[in-house]
């Protein structure tokens, strides 16, 4: 630099360590998302049983219930939730679940996943406050 | 009379003004060949499911009905039409129950219209499903 010329001095090391802390969080977060979506997903199966059991025509659906492998990449962690059309009365969550005109519905699934809701954004809050320090 | 009721007779009366909608509560009483019948389900959310409609003293005071209208018709048109009819009535009102402080009834979620798959009669039946909240008010 020339003698007599202005000069400006940037002090990074902050904006460093964050740029690691985000990069140790991509890193792992994938990985506990999955941890977190699969515990959801268990409580959804598990309490959507619990709503549609003791029907009397249908006592094999509720074990039709299950959730698919999740998928995790770098930007989501997904999995369905539902009834196996292969199982035994797997094919009858529709009909359980809005019912028909001569049916009254036996909602199980949507209100078992409205019910897990809070607590998986709760779970997702602490995995994020985990993974990316304060 | 319980607050369910009321709650039910609130959204049963909307649709009830439309006077070219036959409306059933929870069985086919009649012999119309379209119509909507509706089955109920409550649910009381707490601090929870609910966290901005909870009193701080943890009391649970708020009811989500849902409202589980089958639009039935000969055939798909029909049932289509009723699903409009219904739609008309209910979407986005807000009712007046006794007590309570309503929020505008909204669409949860709903079917495709479908062949009665218990009968594989010429029956046309489409699911909607809307939501209703309210609050002490």
């Amino acid at each position: 630099m020339a003698a007599g010329k202005p000069s400006v001095t940037f002090d990074d090391h902050e904006l460093v360590a964050l740029t690691k802390d985000i990069e140790r969080a991509a890193r792992i977060m994938p990985a506990e998302a999955a941890k977190v979506v699969t515990k959801a997903a268990v409580n959804i199966k598990n309490d959507a049983r619990r709503r549609v059991s003791g029907l009397a025509h249908a006592p094999a659906y509720p074990y039709a219930i299950g959730f698919d492998d999740v998928q995790v990449t770098t930007t989501y962690a997904k999995t369905a939730v539902g009834p196996d059309k292969d199982k035994r009365q797997g094919a009858l969550g529709n009909i359980l679940e809005y019912g028909t005109r001569k049916n009254p519905p036996v909602p199980h699934l949507g209100p078992a996943a409205e019910a897990e809701e809070p607590r998986f954004a709760r779970a997702m809050d602490e995995l994020a406050a985990k993974v990316l320090p304060q | 009379m319980s607050t369910l009721q009321d709650h039910a007779d609130a959204v049963l009366s909307l649709l009830r003004a439309d006077a070219a909608l036959t409306v059933y509560d929870g069985m086919v009483t009649g012999t119309a060949d379209h119509y909507v019948i509706v089955y109920t389900f409550r649910q009381l959310p707490g601090g929870d499911a609910a966290p901005d409609k909870t009193p701080l003293t943890g009391d649970t005071t708020t009811v989500d009905m849902r409202f589980y209208c089958h639009c039935v018709g000969v055939d798909g048109v029909a049932a289509r039409a009723v699903q409009a009819r219904v739609q008309a009535a209910l979407l986005d009102a807000t009712p007046a129950v006794t007590g309570r402080a309503c929020f505008p009834i909204r669409w949860v979620e709903g079917t495709q219209v479908l062949r009665d798959e218990e009968t594989l009669s010429p029956v046309f039946d489409a699911v909607d499903v809307y939501g209703l909240t309210s609050v002490p008010g």
